[in-house]
């Protein structure tokens, strides 16, 4: 089960508001990189893990991405605060205001909703972890493009927080992807083809191996 | 350790220690969940988690709940409900 911790990750305390800005970090909380589809994707992979210190791994990265789609949601909530609906239109705000306002909505930067056609959930651990891999560089690509399209230094200072974090996540699931690699080498009956079985659904049949001694 | 008392701190650098806390907590435990033998990172969540729990109730005692569990001073409930939300600027 999940419980609500009453503060952000790390502090959002933006001075400027920018409607422009806004719309181009919307991205990250519903776009193809961003935080909701990051979330979803661990939480709703792990339960396919073979081995219960990926389970653990999916579970507290997922939980972290869960924090950071608030804190997105506080940076698009802070930056469009106080502006006129006119001062919105200025800023490029014109179509994401008239369907809604500045309520927070998951969508990319050109306004399409959120999809959980973003993301896998493939129940082969294998598959799982290489996605995972994979989208922790596209995220941080992603926070690198936005950095390079804003000068605002409070929103500069958490979207690095949020790309350093992406790095950290990528780290760990390199590891989490050896201890899985070692797991087959190990336990597998086909020691040759270290894709004959799928480590998840075939999980009983990699216990079921004769164990050989570890070189 | 801070010099300051934790009964006088400002709100803000009291969460601050809050935040660094948790952070440290969650950092490490990606880090134990893919090497759940290293000792030394063991004893430091633990350390992280012990300040986490003195500054989260020094907290909570002077400017109200940061979870459920701490609902319970003379303020009742709005302790949990009533105080700002972490998007609110103020409340960061």
């Amino acid at each position: 089960m999940f419980q609500y911790e009453k503060f952000l990750q790390y502090p959002v305390k933006i001075a400027q508001p920018n409607a422009r800005l806004a719309k181009m970090i919307s991205t990250q909380l519903g776009g193809p990189n961003g935080e909701l589809g990051a979330s979803m994707r661990y939480l709703n992979q792990r339960y396919a893990m073979p081995l219960r210190e990926l389970s653990a791994t999916l579970t507290d990265i997922g939980t972290e991405e869960l924090s950071h789609m608030e804190m997105i949601a506080s940076i698009m909530t802070q930056l469009t605060k106080g502006l006129s609906a006119a001062q919105l239109e200025e800023q490029g705000f014109a179509d994401y205001f008239v369907d809604h306002t500045t309520g927070v909505y998951p969508a990319n930067a050109s306004g399409v909703p959120f999809s959980a056609e973003t993301f896998q959930s493939l129940g082969d651990a294998l598959a799982d972890l290489n996605e995972d891999l994979a989208a922790e560089q596209k995220a941080r690509t992603t926070y690198d493009n936005i950095l390079r399209l804003n000068d605002d230094p409070d929103v500069r200072d958490i979207i690095r927080f949020l790309r350093e974090r992406e790095i950290v996540h990528y780290q760990r699931f390199g590891e989490a992807l050896r201890i899985l690699q070692d797991h087959i080498s190990r336990n597998s009956p086909y020691p040759d083809d270290p894709y004959a079985l799928n480590p998840s659904f075939d999980a009983a049949e990699m216990q079921r191996a004769p164990r050989r001694r570890r070189r | 350790m801070p010099e300051q008392s934790l009964d006088t701190m400002e709100r803000d650098d009291l969460l601050r220690l809050v935040q660094q806390c948790s952070f440290m907590m969650q950092d490490l435990a990606l880090y134990l969940d893919t090497h759940p033998t290293d000792k030394e990172a063991l004893s430091r969540f633990m350390m992280h988690r012990d300040m986490y729990q003195q500054y989260a109730d020094a907290y909570a005692a002077r400017f109200g709940a940061l979870c459920k569990k701490q609902v319970g001073g003379a303020e009742g409930w709005a302790a949990w409900s009533n105080t700002p939300f972490p998007w609110e600027k103020e409340a960061n």
